[in-house]
């Protein structure tokens, strides 16, 4: 028994990954199929359009509270372009969003995304389960 | 005559401290450890940038209803004949698209953008 229970623990230490839990409950959309997302940033923005990024969460869905979490996410790019050449390699954004918000929402987010230096953007996704 | 001690028996070490252990470990990982399979898709996020070319061809512009419904520039689209469409007014697949969220929610977004990545164009741009 104490075999199959290192076994277990193995098991769980490898296909497992640890994760620190996210500040908003987010069920991403479903996809038959994709890429892992490629950013060293990940914007959240949940099922009633609050966003979050890296433990800043917007209290609230106004302007100022976009502003707020935005401009943390500029200061972080800006922090991540004094060590790494961003004009040679660009830093990807993720962005996880809610499969029920509203899609206008995202679609207004983007520009402000683009005016911080975010041309490139991945929509995060769940892979569906095969049927 | 000696009289030496009993020979004593060899005593195992007691096992049960480490499989305690073992088993907090085991449960440790199964709560902490997630199996979400991740990925994303790419888009194009609109904004204005040096490097942006002429638009090529004709517009084309994707409106995202309720429940996914698309109509392309305007003009309602049969179910499946999207892609046709698309071609007629694209000179190469690597032209972009707009696509435009019109009551859509994010799950109707992302199944077009796999509908239409899957159908070979790249480029998407989203847009309000």
């Amino acid at each position: 028994m104490i075999n199959v229970v290192f076994l277990l623990v193995i098991f769980f230490l490898l296909a497992g990954r640890m994760q620190p839990a996210d500040p908003l409950t987010i069920t991403p959309p479903e996809v038959a199929a994709g890429v892992p997302g490629q950013g060293q940033f990940t914007l959240m923005v949940g099922a009633s359009g609050q966003l979050a990024f890296d433990g800043i969460v917007a209290s609230g869905t106004d302007a100022p509270d976009d502003m707020r979490v935005l401009d943390a996410l500029r200061d972080a790019r800006a922090v991540w372009c004094a060590q790494v050449d961003c004009d040679l390699a660009p830093p990807g954004l993720i962005l996880r969003a809610d499969r029920s918000l509203s899609a206008e929402r995202v679609a207004r987010l983007l520009p402000e995304l683009a005016a911080r230096g975010f041309a490139r953007i991945d929509l995060g996704a769940t892979a569906k389960d095969a049927e | 005559m000696f009289h030496f001690a009993p020979p004593q028996r060899f005593r195992r070490p007691d096992l049960t401290p480490m499989i305690d252990v073992v088993f907090l470990l085991l449960i440790f990982f199964m709560l902490v450890s997630s199996f979400d399979r991740d990925t994303a898709l790419s888009i194009q996020a609109a904004g204005r940038t040096p490097e942006t070319p002429d638009w090529p061809g004709p517009p084309r512009v994707i409106d995202i209803g309720e429940d996914g419904a698309v109509t392309l520039n305007g003009g309602k689209v049969a179910p499946g004949h999207l892609a046709h469409m698309l071609l007629d007014l694209m000179e190469s697949s690597a032209d972009p698209i707009i696509l435009r969220p019109r009551g859509a929610d994010m799950q109707d977004l992302l199944t077009l953008i796999e509908d239409l990545g899957a159908a070979g164009f790249g480029r998407l741009i989203v847009m309000n």
